[in-house]
């Protein structure tokens, strides 16, 4: 059964009142989305709506049957957020970072491991697994937060916002594809000013203009 | 979420805390103020200071009594030395700009904050064991003989219910306040303060003074119990050699840990009734969220209407002093330092230091909005008004202290003594905004408390403890604290 996030009469405000953007029906299924806007459109509070981290004003957000503010625990077990900037606890090593957010999902110290290192090597951080995080460049971080994204298999959704920043050209195609091959069976939304790459990999497009979100 | 899942994700947040703690570089510091402690707590049988006296009377103790005796003061102690390390890492997340990350993941963020008090109570006990080991062979130094493991157990009594204090004081502070270093630094002085005095007036004995006392006999030596660097005179001691009666620690070690189960019951019971919000958030964040709209609608700059000499003089130095305050830690460590120093000087002088660190400190926290907005669109006509350089800042605090100096020399000091305080007292302030900006937060309030200490503790200081010249002025004491200023201000500006 392919995995699914419906937006049903979205409206997203501002604390003081103010509107933001509103989707008034769309459903998205496996794939991968690209949102696109100009700064300051609403990308990030859209992602972050999505993940409940900011609060909608009408209508709601399904992923599957998990409704965003009512199955909130379900909702989270299913999806994974990227945000913008990812950082970690620099006293950790990548690969002690990637097992402790593994674990911290319930899962088991030997597949934490596991997929701690295959994903690392994905990345191509396999090196640079047992150092320190605080000797990472932003670049490094970026791919340390893909890993961290994709190793949780299970998830229906993925969602990342400018994942890219800091990262060259060739390690972004090489990732974009790496996205691509993995949405196939999840609804991946990636934020990203690089739209070409993502279109030439089979993105769809998720344009957010004048506070309104359509599918192109 | 299944129980072996939870299981899972408890062992995995404490295990991943602890090695972050044992990776930080605050365990040195804390490692390096135990083993600093260790050494001053346990002064030799002939030394010319002790850390209690009795009745004014300073008793001649053995190797056991004077490890309980130092588990006493280290309880006194307790608090401000960990709570450089003892925090559930809310701010640490906001800093690292993690908490989102946190908040969507699945599990209970209440459950992450048991787990990592839990990661506390471990870290803690341990560093508790490392005192005990370290003031153990301390005294086998100092009294040709180790104390026994009776005592070495009734330490660890006496000692482990303080640090449970420290680490739910160390949460209900992360938990509550915004991430504002002066302002968790005041509430857990507060917090100090509060358990010092109720613990020495109120019904419980929460550092184990009273039982100190029981046991002492107040008719036979007198209730006049006194703890801390006290200077002693020739022939001021008593007899005191045996081991305490082993219910001591134990009593001493109850009043603490009822005290402990107290605040775990305030505690949960406010974090159950939403000081964390279901969805993870911290009270302080969800405040500054609803606060702070994500979009501000514009607003028009508002015009300047034409003002006095004297109103403009002062709008200049309110909007300085607020950029000062509000930018740059440094100049808070500097105004605090100075605050702490100058209760050291005689009276006029120190109240003079406090009124200048204090007084514009309250005047720029206490501006609101409209000025601000007023004195934001004079600072865009005059750029040496905007956000002040490093190098501004650092001008300041060289120049401060110096004009301090003078003032001192003007309210009567003698001129080396004005020019000794003042470099010590640019060295403390250089020293804690390096260590500061290193080690964030909670280390200001230690080293406030390591001033205070020395302030207060040594009131008649061993001529060689006086490193900084703050008591005794003499040319190796300016040389040393000039040395120390120069050191400091030379990394401070690297950096």
């Amino acid at each position: 059964m392919p995995s699914q996030l419906a937006f049903y009469g979205l409206k997203i405000a501002s604390p003081a009142g103010q509107s933001l953007l509103s989707v008034d029906h769309l459903q998205l299924i496996d794939g991968l989305y690209a949102l696109t806007g100009e700064n300051g459109s609403g990308k990030s509070t859209l992602l972050r709506a999505i993940m409940g981290l900011h609060p909608i004003k009408a209508g709601t957000i399904k992923l599957d049957d998990a409704d965003v503010r009512l199955d909130r625990r379900t909702f989270l077990q299913k999806s994974m957020y990227q945000p913008q900037n990812f950082t970690a606890y620099p006293e950790l090593t990548a690969f002690e970072f990637l097992v402790y957010f593994r674990r911290l999902r319930g899962v088991g110290k030997r597949a934490s491991k596991a997929d701690a290192r295959y994903w690392l090597g994905m990345m191509g951080l396999e090196v640079e697994a047992d150092r320190r995080l605080s000797t990472f460049s932003q670049g490094m971080l970026q791919r340390l937060g893909l890993a961290f994204i994709f190793q949780n298999a299970s998830a229906s959704l993925c969602l990342l916002d400018e994942p890219f920043a800091g990262v060259d050209p060739s390690a972004r195609q090489r990732h974009i594809r790496i996205l691509a091959e993995h949405a196939t069976d999840r609804v991946v939304i990636l934020c990203t000013h690089h739209v070409d790459e993502a279109v030439d990999v089979g993105a769809h497009i998720l344009r957010l203009d004048a506070q309104t979100l359509t599918l192109r | 979420m299944k129980l072996s899942a939870v299981f899972r994700s408890f062992a995995a947040t404490v295990q991943a805390e602890l090695a972050m703690r044992l990776r930080s570089r605050r365990l040195l510091t804390v490692i390096f103020v135990l083993l600093a402690l260790c050494a001053l707590l346990t002064p030799a049988p002939n030394a010319n200071y002790a850390i209690i006296q009795v009745g004014g009377l300073v008793p001649q103790m053995g190797p056991d009594t004077a490890l309980l005796v130092a588990g006493i003061v280290l309880n006194v102690l307790m608090i401000l030395i960990f709570s450089l390390v003892l925090d559930v890492g809310n701010a640490r997340d906001a800093r690292l700009r993690l908490t989102q990350t946190l908040r969507t993941q699945p599990e209970d963020p209440r459950f992450l904050v048991l787990a990592r008090a839990s990661a506390n109570l471990v870290y803690g006990a341990g560093l508790c064991i490392f005192a005990d080991v370290a003031l153990s062979v301390t005294l086998a130094f100092r009294y040709d003989g180790l104390p026994s493991f009776e005592a070495f157990i009734l330490f660890l009594a006496l000692v482990l219910p303080a640090i449970m204090v420290t680490i739910i004081a160390g949460m209900a502070i992360d938990l509550t306040l915004p991430p504002n270093p002066l302002l968790r630094t005041f509430a857990l002085v507060v917090f100090w303060v509060a358990v010092l005095i109720f613990s020495l007036n109120g019904g419980l004995d929460m550092i184990g003074t009273k039982s100190l006392i029981k046991l002492l006999g107040p008719e036979q030596h007198g209730a006049d119990l006194s703890l801390g660097f006290l200077p002693v005179t020739e022939g001021s001691r008593f007899a005191w050699q045996s081991l305490p009666d082993s219910k001591f620690g134990i009593l001493a070690g109850q009043g603490v840990s009822f005290i402990a189960l107290v605040m775990v019951g305030v505690v949960g019971a406010s974090t159950l009734g939403g000081l964390i919000h279901r969805n993870g958030q911290p009270m302080w964040q969800a405040k500054a969220i609803k606060g702070v709209p994500t979009v501000a609608p514009a607003k028009p700059e508002p015009e300047v209407p034409p003002r006095k000499p004297v109103q403009l003089a002062w709008i200049g130095f309110i909007a300085t002093a607020q950029r000062l305050y509000r930018s740059s830690p440094f100049a808070i460590a500097l105004l605090l330092a100075a605050a702490g120093t100058g209760l050291a000087l005689p009276e006029h002088a120190s109240i003079a230091i406090i009124m200048l660190a204090v007084v514009p400190l309250l005047i720029a926290n206490r501006i609101s909005d409209p000025e601000l907005v007023l004195s934001r669109s004079l600072e865009a006509c005059e750029p040496a008004l905007q956000k002040p350089t490093a190098d501004f800042v650092h001008a300041v605090s060289i120049v401060g202290p110096m004009l301090l100096a003078a003032g001192f020399a003007l309210a009567g000091m003698p001129v080396v003594q004005a020019l000794t305080a003042s470099s010590g007292l640019i060295a403390l302030a250089f020293w804690e905004s390096v260590a500061f900006r290193r080690f964030g937060t909670p280390l200001l309030g230690t080293a406030i408390a390591c001033i205070a200490l020395y302030v207060f503790g040594f009131n008649d200081p061993p001529p060689e403890l006086d490193l900084l010249g703050l008591y005794n002025p003499s040319l190796a004491a300016l040389t040393i604290s000039a040395a120390c200023a120069m050191v400091l201000i030379g990394l401070a500006v690297r950096r």
